[in-house]
């Protein structure tokens, strides 16, 4: 059987007073097959029944203990979706791919993580090696970030070593190692800063003022060549040629220095020779003499 | 094919009267004709969602439940009862959603969609939205004749028994109601051009 529903052609808005017999029979054939109560074929012609048709899926859809059947009628014992037998099966895909994304999100948030700590670790070693010292694990990195630092650093180290192993020498009696030493931590000092560096020069007078004359006039106080820079030149006195051994007791005069030729330093002659040879063989400057001759 | 309403008024006596069995059947075989009802009734709120309705709906329930021990057999059908119990329910949820200013939001469960695509169901929604505007423009009767006979999925009888109405009283009443419809139809269709 088949019914169609068509307009009845009447005014619009108007309620028959005496409807026909066919009319509400036809009318009423038309909900019951949009309801699925017969099974006639409805063909929606009529843009109302279209409406109603829309209104009624519309009700029904998604509909929380009913059939989900926008034509069917109100279940006797209503299926429940999640265990009835009859439901929609499951789909798989998507709590997969929900898992595969949350996967992928703790991917993230794990790389994530470790970018954050590998840029907070290398930010803690960066600030770690600014004050790091050669003997220490981190010095490799203050090398590479912080060239200037590392290379006082090393310079600092070495004259501290240098200073400590002239002591050591002269403590066994060793004086020229002593010597040699400091002359090595003074190469080193000119490098350090004004504080760094005076410190390290007070030391190293320290221990060169315990040394016993040299033979060529260092490392007797008051006479022998101080780290200390000077601006003035040196003395005539300091001179390793021997034709000008500083005696301890003319130190304080600054004069009256005698060769172990019996030359007197004081002698112009002997000046002169004596710094013509202290400019050919002084490694450390020539201006450190006049100051411990003062001494 | 089993009417809605068959029984109910025998289940309703028994419920009413302590059969926890009964009155657990009852609950189950009105729920979706109130779901329905009150889906007509109050449409889609808020951020498109049936939310209110199906709320209203579970409120209609409940309040069938504590009033059947004063439903007598002898009175109304059973579905005349619950159906006067949902229309206070839903007024009441009318004059409550004119105070209410917030847009409740579903959680949406992590299954598949068997409904149609998204644009199939935008038409439809749209066509939905259009028969809603239709329906406040019916009488009342008419209104609540449609409601309960296509909204709800009654027979012309059961909207009989549930508006104290005869059969043919309703199908004259649902007739009228079609050519109201299809008239209002063909005034939409005519301002929008189809």
């Amino acid at each position: 059987m088949s019914t169609r529903s068509e307009p009845t052609g009447r005014p619009a808005g108007t309620d028959d007073a005496t409807p026909s017999a066919d009319a509400v029979a036809r009318d009423d054939r038309v909900l019951d097959a949009l309801l699925g109560l017969t099974d006639d074929d409805i063909r929606y012609d009529d843009p109302a029944v279209q409406l109603l048709s829309a209104w009624r899926e519309d009700i029904v859809a998604d509909e929380i203990g009913g059939t989900g059947s926008p034509s069917g009628r109100p279940p006797q014992l209503p299926r429940i979706r999640r265990s009835g037998p009859a439901g929609p099966a499951p789909d798989r895909s998507r709590p997969r791919r929900a898992a595969r994304a949350r996967r992928r999100s703790g991917r993230l948030v794990l790389v994530t993580g470790f970018a954050v700590l590998a840029a907070g670790g290398f930010a803690g070693v960066a600030m770690a090696a600014g004050g790091a010292a050669p003997d220490s694990p981190l010095f490799p990195v203050t090398k590479v970030i912080y060239p200037d630092r590392a290379a006082v650093a090393e310079h600092r180290s070495a004259a501290a070593a240098d200073v400590d192993d002239a002591r050591k020498a002269a403590k066994e009696g060793r004086d020229d190692d002593a010597r040699r030493y400091l002359a090595d931590a003074d190469k080193h000092v000119r490098h350090l800063p004004d504080d760094a560096a005076r410190t390290l020069r007070r030391k190293a007078d320290e221990v060169r003022r315990g040394l016993s004359p040299s033979p060529n006039g260092a490392g007797a106080p008051g006479l022998t060549p101080s780290l200390t820079p000077s601006p003035n030149q040196p003395s005539p006195q300091a001179s390793d040629t021997g034709s000008a051994e500083p005696s301890p007791s003319d130190s304080s005069a600054g004069a009256g220095n005698t060769s172990p030729g019996g030359e007197d330093s004081s002698s112009p002659e002997a000046s002169a020779k004596a710094q013509s040879s202290n400019e050919r063989n002084s490694d450390h400057g020539k201006g450190h003499h006049r100051d411990d001759a003062e001494q | 094919m089993t009417s809605p309403e068959a029984g109910l008024t025998e289940l309703a006596v028994r419920a009413g009267g302590g059969d926890r069995a009964a009155v657990e059947e009852l609950l189950t075989r009105i729920r979706p004709i109130v779901v329905r009802y009150c889906r007509a009734r109050l449409g889609r709120t808020g951020r498109g969602a049936y939310t209110t309705a199906d709320d209203v709906a579970q409120e209609v329930c409940i309040a069938v439940l504590g009033a059947l021990p004063r439903y007598r057999a002898g009175g109304s059908p059973f579905t005349a009862f619950v159906f006067g119990i949902a229309a206070h329910k839903v007024a009441d949820a009318h004059r409550g959603a004119a105070r209410d200013r917030s847009e409740p939001v579903a959680t949406l469960p992590e299954q598949a969609d068997l409904n149609a695509g998204p644009e199939a169901r935008a038409i439809a929604l749209d066509a939905a939205g259009r028969m809603r505007g239709l329906l406040e423009r019916l009488t009342p009767q008419h209104r609540e004749v449609v409601v309960l006979r296509v909204g709800v999925g009654l027979t012309a009888e059961e909207t009989g028994n549930a508006l104290g109405m005869t059969a043919g009283a309703v199908r004259v009443a649902q007739h009228r109601a079609l050519n109201r419809l299809r008239a209002l139809a063909a005034e939409l269709y005519d301002e929008v051009g189809v």
